[in-house]
């Protein structure tokens, strides 16, 4: 009987996907520890406007973005040099395989980001962990990171790496500033691109820039587009595994 | 999984902490914030004896706080308060003024509204160490913020002749913001007569200021209270310090002490993968000549 796409023995997973933390979990602290420091920075320079929060946290944000885009050359590197096939031989299935790295590289950074966003907050003015612009900035941020690495780690199917980097430094800085001049511009337009980038969207749309009031669509309605786009190209990811050449 | 995230909140909390430290250690954790009030001086009281004139000049009126979250926790707040004051308008040329002492009080709107009425016509017809006083006894709305016994002269162009400018600080804020609905500033300043002096434009005369205000003529009094009126501009620097409170510290060791009691019950059923991972810090922190 054929499996559905949905069946991807989760034991499995995550055992392998704790064996990829632990081979990258040097420069994993390495990382979280400079998020941290730097979002405790913007948390205290922020203060006491808070509204501030918000411009700070990108430098963060892009960090591990580029972080993210630098793990999934990682994977690429396996699926070139065949090391793929020594996982694969011990009962590892293709999806279960794909499914790990995307909890190494979509799930771990979110739960990461969105927690070094909240724990600076809590554990320095705890009464802003109810504001609605903390809230707002946590559930952006991760969305924008899922599709992100999503989109990352569907173009390191392709096997090459310079593919991998041009996508991934290209949506960390070039969108932004894409997404800025559509919106002057064409701010209709400005929607579509903002569901590839749900965080630079909401920042935007909360930005103090004349221009913000032309983007009619709220970022709430972006958000669930990311999502739908997102459950898309994961989906997308796990079926094309199965008929990549390893 | 859960292995990874306690980690990482571990490290999250003792950076937070770390950067507190860091805040409250260096420059890092001053702020300062600063706004723009330009007054007319409204409330004009004048005493007068045989040395000294003394004026009430209304500074500033709040709220107009430039701190929209004052009220958070670990900050210190102090406040500064520089004030410009420009007499000798409407014709009379101020060409010296000896000024020995400025006063700044606070006040609420309801002793605005007594000084006013107490303010009447002759002027001089009321003390006003008896208002002061009559004040702060009634209405108890009166605290004095600071005295300044020097007063700087600064000339500025031929615009204006001289501009006094008045710093006073680190202030208390809290008995800057309103127990009552709005609160004002108030300046006290007291002016040597005898050795300020004045030059009428209308006659070219130069008269200080004891004569003029001694003189009985009340034409002359009125637009020499006028001029020392004159125009104010208000600064006021808000100073904001990070000082790590308690609370601050015990929550992060709440989380990390959560976060150590996690790793230790898993690192306690699989004591190889401890030392692998101390493995990793070893090779963190290992020195220079360790990897070489």
């Amino acid at each position: 009987m054929r499996k559905s796409l949905a069946y991807t023995p989760l034991k499995q997973v995550l055992i392998h996907a704790s064996y990829i933390m632990d081979q990258i979990l040097q420069g994993f602290i390495i990382v979280v520890c400079i998020i941290a420091a730097l979002q405790s920075l913007v948390t205290i320079a922020s203060l006491p406007y808070v509204e501030a929060i918000r411009a700070g946290t990108m430098m963060t944000f892009i960090g591990i973005l580029l972080y993210i885009t630098f793990q999934t050359t990682t994977l690429v590197d396996e699926l070139n040099r065949g090391d793929t096939m020594v996982y694969l031989s011990h009962a590892l299935t293709r999806r279960a395989y794909l499914a790990s790295w995307l909890i190494a590289l979509c799930l771990v950074p979110v739960v990461v980001f969105v927690l070094s966003l909240l724990i600076p907050v809590a554990i320095i003015v705890p009464s802003l962990l109810g504001r609605e612009m903390v809230l707002e900035l946590a559930i952006y941020s991760a969305l924008h990171i899922a599709v992100f690495s999503s989109i990352v780690v569907l173009c390191a199917l392709s096997k090459r790496k310079g593919v991998v980097t041009i996508i991934g430094i290209v949506m960390t800085l070039l969108l932004p500033i894409v997404l800025s001049v559509v919106a002057y511009y064409y701010p209709l337009l400005s929607m579509p691109i903002g569901i590839l980038c749900p965080f630079y969207y909401y920042t935007m749309y909360k930005s103090l820039f004349v221009y913000s009031h032309n983007i009619y669509v709220p970022p709430a309605i972006v958000g669930i587009a990311s999502f739908i786009v997102m459950s898309a190209i994961i989906w997308l990811a796990l079926a094309k595994v199965k008929s990549i050449d390893i | 999984m859960i292995k990874y995230i306690a980690i990482a909140i571990l490290f999250i909390a003792l950076m937070t902490l770390i950067i507190l430290g860091i805040a409250f250690l260096t420059p890092l954790g001053v702020k300062t914030g600063s706004a723009y009030y330009g007054s007319q001086p409204d409330v004009v009281l004048i005493s007068i004896d045989r040395d000294r004139a003394t004026i009430l000049l209304e500074a500033i009126r709040f709220p107009h706080t430039p701190v929209p979250y004052t009220n958070l926790e670990g900050f210190e707040e102090s406040i500064e308060i520089e004030f410009n004051y420009n007499p000798g308008f409407h014709g009379l040329e101020v060409v010296d003024m000896a000024i020995d002492r400025v006063e700044v009080y606070v006040i609420d709107s309801k002793g605005v509204a007594t000084l006013k009425s107490l303010a009447g016509y002759p002027p001089i017809s009321i003390g006003y160490r008896e208002a002061i006083d009559k004040l702060i006894k009634r209405y108890r709305y009166l605290e004095i913020l600071c005295s300044i016994k020097r007063v700087r002269s600064v000339p500025i162009g031929s615009v204006y002749a001289n501009i006094w400018s008045f710093k006073c600080g680190p202030l208390d804020y809290d008995k800057i913001r309103s127990r009552s609905r709005s609160t004002t500033i108030l300046l006290a300043v007291s002016i040597d007569i005898k050795r300020s002096r004045f030059v009428d434009q209308y006659s070219g005369m130069a008269m200080d200021l004891h004569s003029l205000l001694t003189s009985g003529n009340t034409t002359l009094i009125d637009r020499a209270l006028t001029a020392l009126k004159g125009s104010s501009q208000l600064d006021m620097t808000v100073n904001y310090r990070i000082t790590p409170t308690l609370q601050q510290v015990v929550r992060a060791s709440i989380i990390m002490g959560i976060c150590i009691a996690i790793l230790y019950l898993y690192y306690k059923r699989s004591p190889e993968e401890l030392e692998s991972l101390l493995k990793i810090f070893r090779k963190l922190f290992r020195t220079k000549s360790q990897r070489s």
